[in-house]
């Protein structure tokens, strides 16, 4: 009969594990890292050298390119909604339709809208192909000039029913889900077709695009001038932040098709498949990764080819939240979307009928992503308790802690270096220093929050005491301009 | 394992001195100190080639301002007839001229860079005698050799640049060369070669014989667009190309055929026709209403019942196009099946019928049901969308 573990054998084996595991686990990311932005720059270098060659305009006035139709929810957007809107109908693309779901706005947001645009409510054979929240009224232009802009009034159901309805209401084959209060790149739509048409034989399911951030960047009638480094500190940490991600990150998951994210901000999905897949989930904070990850399995589930793409090159910008409150509102939600969506989709973990989405993606979320911050809490407590104990190694401590640092440091330079190379941006020699002073503080100064608001992103989903969206404010694009 | 242990559990005091003698005594943290040393050291030299970069794109910037104001004016006068070929034999002695260039416009490489992107850019948007002296003057300062040089890089880049350069200055001599790049391994010079070889084959459909490769939908945009700038009556026929043993130049061909309203394709595409769902079968449909006739109508109608639902949309829209107020009737029975897709296209057909269709649809919405009406009245609101 076996002899029951011993506590102190029990603590030998938790002891050992930790030391061991979190040993590989911090040289399996930092290895994950380095793969990543090698094969991130290689595909980036390329899609920049295909891009100088390629003349978007020809695209215009194709008959050939697919239609698309642009989904932008509103919510409470009185101030800005009349320029976003005209934002958007300026948008180079000849098969385009505009549709903006006012979602029960608290505000004034449709009558300006109505009143901007001269809109008027028509009937319209509403097909409920996905349930959503009741629809109050669908409004077009009396002026032809707006003859691309449907406006949708529904009740208030949050950004995925709002998402939902406008796919409803649209007859396109591609819809573009954006936030309204994004800028998009006047071409951005002739680069995220291109790679829909050159898919040939593989279905291309959804494209995503890099979102860059706009704070204290020159902007003029809803266009964006010139791109400048943020002046304080919590944007100018996210800056560099996405770089990494969008840039780096995204870019090589895509090249080997296990890109489980495009951002909510903008992205491109194939109208039949999204539909055919249930649409955007309303059961989730996280409903952009949820609606990829579901269209992903339906198309393994049926064996058919497809991809999922990625335009590496910024076509949209956005504004970063400038305050800790806000931010990290922001990251609460974003861990508690990502818990949601990893559950949602566990029978993908390891399984391989879902290829590498299964094999390397999912894991890679789940350790890299996920459980990243307990490994750096849990760590960090466990060298503490030794250290008390009178158990460290210290000559190890430091070299290992410079290690990780200085790695940390090099590859946030090589990610601004990446960023020069292909889009340069940042045209002043004082913004890439100002970016890379950043990569040296930001493991003391913005980590830890991040990692602190993770952890609370944990707890609120297991206590289920925050389950919204939590307000987000910004300053807004329009007003800046005044 | 051994490195391992005594990374995780040796026991050593806190103190500057045990810890600096600590990592002096061990060997793997002299290896930990040279990766660090490494990654300090990579850290600079990558940051100093940013601003390296950033500076020489900088600087580049302003010197391509420069020089592409010179060179604009210098051909835009050369072009306009201002300067007689004395200049171009100037030019091709490399001597400073009379004009605004000297010896480096010629000689150096950044200079010749920038002077024929002027020259190219400034040469597609002009044409006749003004665009074949923009043409001397790339023969006369050995542009020609360089793109023929290009043809043969190992970097698909400057192969692509080739044949633009090529295609646009209709040279010749690149022809055989350029022809063999439709079978290249880089997409993107694949594409180049087939768009030149488009523009500049005697016979432009034989580049399909040697096509190994699918084409893909942005492949066809471009062709057409190459295709749709030149006089309809030199447009070749795609007939021939209908039955192509790829399935993608099929596609390509029923879609040109519709487009350049090539009517003796119908034939071909009504005896290709079937009426399960199958893309081809769409496309044809669609090109059919571009170029149908009577007897397209006719097996149209012959064959409706036994189609695809989603076909049977796009037979309606086609029927519209063909048929007219011929068809009214036969709209009019496909507003009752219980297929709301067919519905609304028979209505929105009979939208587009105009007073005639109009009239129809009122008397229908005295008897269907009030689904039926809701898709009349939504096909009256939005048929134009």
């Amino acid at each position: 009969m076996d002899q029951p573990i011993s506590m102190d054998t029990f603590l030998d084996y938790l002891f050992t594990f930790f030391q061991y595991g979190i040993f590989f686990y911090c040289v399996g990311v930092l290895l994950s890292y380095l793969v990543i932005g090698v094969v991130s720059a290689g595909v980036v270098m390329k899609y920049r050298k295909e891009r100088d060659l390629t003349n978007y305009r020809e695209i215009l006035a194709s008959p050939l390119v697919p239609s698309i139709s642009i989904i932008a929810p509103a919510y409470n957007e009185g101030v800005t909604i009349t320029d976003n809107i005209r934002s958007l109908l300026s948008l180079h693309y000849s098969k385009l339709t505009v549709i903006i779901v006012n979602d029960g706005s608290k505000n004034d947001t449709r009558e300006k809208a109505v009143a901007a645009y001269d809109l008027e409510k028509v009937p319209f054979d509403y097909q409920e192909t996905i349930s959503t929240k009741k629809i109050r009224g669908i409004y077009r232009s009396k002026n032809p000039a707006f003859s691309k802009l449907i406006f949708v009034d529904k009740e208030n159901g949050g950004k995925a029913d709002a998402i939902n309805v406008g796919i409803n209401v649209s007859t396109s084959e591609y819809f573009a889900c954006i936030d309204v209060d994004c800028i998009i790149e006047p071409e951005s739509f002739l680069k995220m077709v291109k790679p829909i048409m050159e898919a040939g034989e593989k279905r291309m399911i959804a494209v995503g695009g890099i979102v860059w951030l706009t704070n204290d960047s020159e902007i003029r009638d809803g266009k964006l001038i010139q791109v400048k480094t943020p002046e304080t500190y919590i944007p100018k940490a996210q800056v560099l932040e996405y770089i990494r991600a969008f840039l780096l990150g995204r870019t090589a998951w895509s090249k080997i098709n296990g890109l489980l994210l495009i951002s909510g901000a903008f992205g491109l999905f194939d109208r039949e498949v999204a539909v055919a897949a249930g649409g955007y989930n309303h059961n989730t904070v996280g409903e952009d990764m949820e609606l990829v990850m579901r269209m992903h399995g339906y198309m393994r589930e049926r064996k058919e080819k497809y991809q999922v793409g990625y335009v590496p090159e910024p076509l949209c910008w956005t504004e970063a939240p400038a305050d800790y409150n806000i931010l990290g509102r922001q990251r609460n939600r974003w861990t508690r979307g990502t818990i949601e969506c990893l559950l949602m989709h566990k029978k993908m973990c390891l399984n391989p009928k879902f290829g590498v989405l299964g094999m390397v993606s999912y894991p890679y979320w789940l350790l890299a992503e996920w459980m990243a911050p307990f490994v750096e809490l849990f760590g960090t407590l466990f060298f503490i308790i030794m250290a008390f104990m009178g158990l460290a190694n210290w000559p190890y401590f430091f070299s290992l802690l410079a290690m990780v640092y200085f790695f940390a440091v090099m590859l946030s330079t090589y990610a601004i270096y990446t960023q020069e190379r292909t889009y340069g941006r940042y045209t002043q020699p004082k913004d890439i220093l100002l970016l890379f002073w950043n990569g040296i503080t930001e493991p003391f100064k913005y980590h830890p929050r991040t990692v602190w608001w993770s952890i609370k992103g944990n707890w609120d989903y297991i206590t289920g005491s925050n389950k919204g969206w939590g307000e987000m404010t910004r300053a807004g694009f329009a007003k800046k301009e005044d | 394992m051994v490195f391992l242990q005594n990374i995780l559990t040796s026991n050593l005091p806190f103190s500057k001195e045990s810890v600096i003698r600590g990592i002096k005594n061990e060997p793997q943290l002299v290896f930990i100190w040279c990766l660090i040393v490494f990654f300090i050291v990579a850290t600079v030299v990558i940051l100093l080639r940013t601003i390296y970069i950033r500076k020489k794109k900088n600087r580049d910037l302003a010197h391509t301002s420069k020089l592409n104001e010179k060179y604009h004016q210098f051909l835009s006068e050369l072009a306009s007839g201002d300067y007689t070929d004395k200049a171009l034999e100037l030019m091709s002695a490399n001597k400073e001229t009379t004009l605004a260039l000297n010896k480096e416009d010629f000689t150096k490489e950044f200079n010749r860079k920038t002077l024929l992107k002027e020259l190219l850019d400034l040469h597609s948007n002009l044409a006749g005698e003004a665009a074949h002296k923009l043409r001397e003057v790339y023969l006369t300062l050995g542009y020609k050799e360089e793109s023929l040089k290009k043809l043969k890089s190992f970097d698909w880049m400057l192969r692509v640049e080739g044949i633009q350069e090529l295609k646009q200055m209709d040279i010749k001599d690149g022809y055989l060369p350029l022809f063999k790049l439709v079978k290249d391994r880089n997409h993107l010079v694949r594409l180049e070669a087939i768009l030149a070889r488009m523009k500049m084959d005697i016979n432009p459909l034989s580049l399909f014989e040697d096509l190994e490769h699918d084409l893909n939908e942005w492949e066809q945009l471009r062709i057409h667009n190459l295709l749709h700038r030149i006089p309809s009556e030199e447009v070749p026929s795609f007939l021939p190309l209908i039955d192509h043993q790829l399935t993608s130049v099929q596609l390509f061909a029923i879609r040109m055929v519709a487009l350049f309203n090539q009517a003796q394709a119908e034939k071909k595409l009504l005896e290709k026709l079937s009426f399960e769902y199958s893309k081809i079968n769409q496309t044809i449909v669609e090109s059919l209403s571009e170029i149908g006739s009577e007897e397209s109508v006719k097996y149209l109608h012959k064959n409706f019942n036994e189609s695809d639902s989603r076909l049977k949309t796009h037979i309606i829209s086609t029927l519209m196009s063909i048929a007219g107020e011929a068809d009214a009737a036969f709209f009019v029975s496909q507003l009752n099946p219980e297929n709301y897709d067919i519905q609304l296209a028979a209505a929105k057909a009979l939208v587009k019928l105009g007073s005639k269709g109009e009239e129809l649809l009122d008397q229908q919405l005295e008897l269907v049901s009030i689904e039926t009406k809701n898709i009349i009245e939504h096909a009256r609101q939005w048929t134009n969308q």
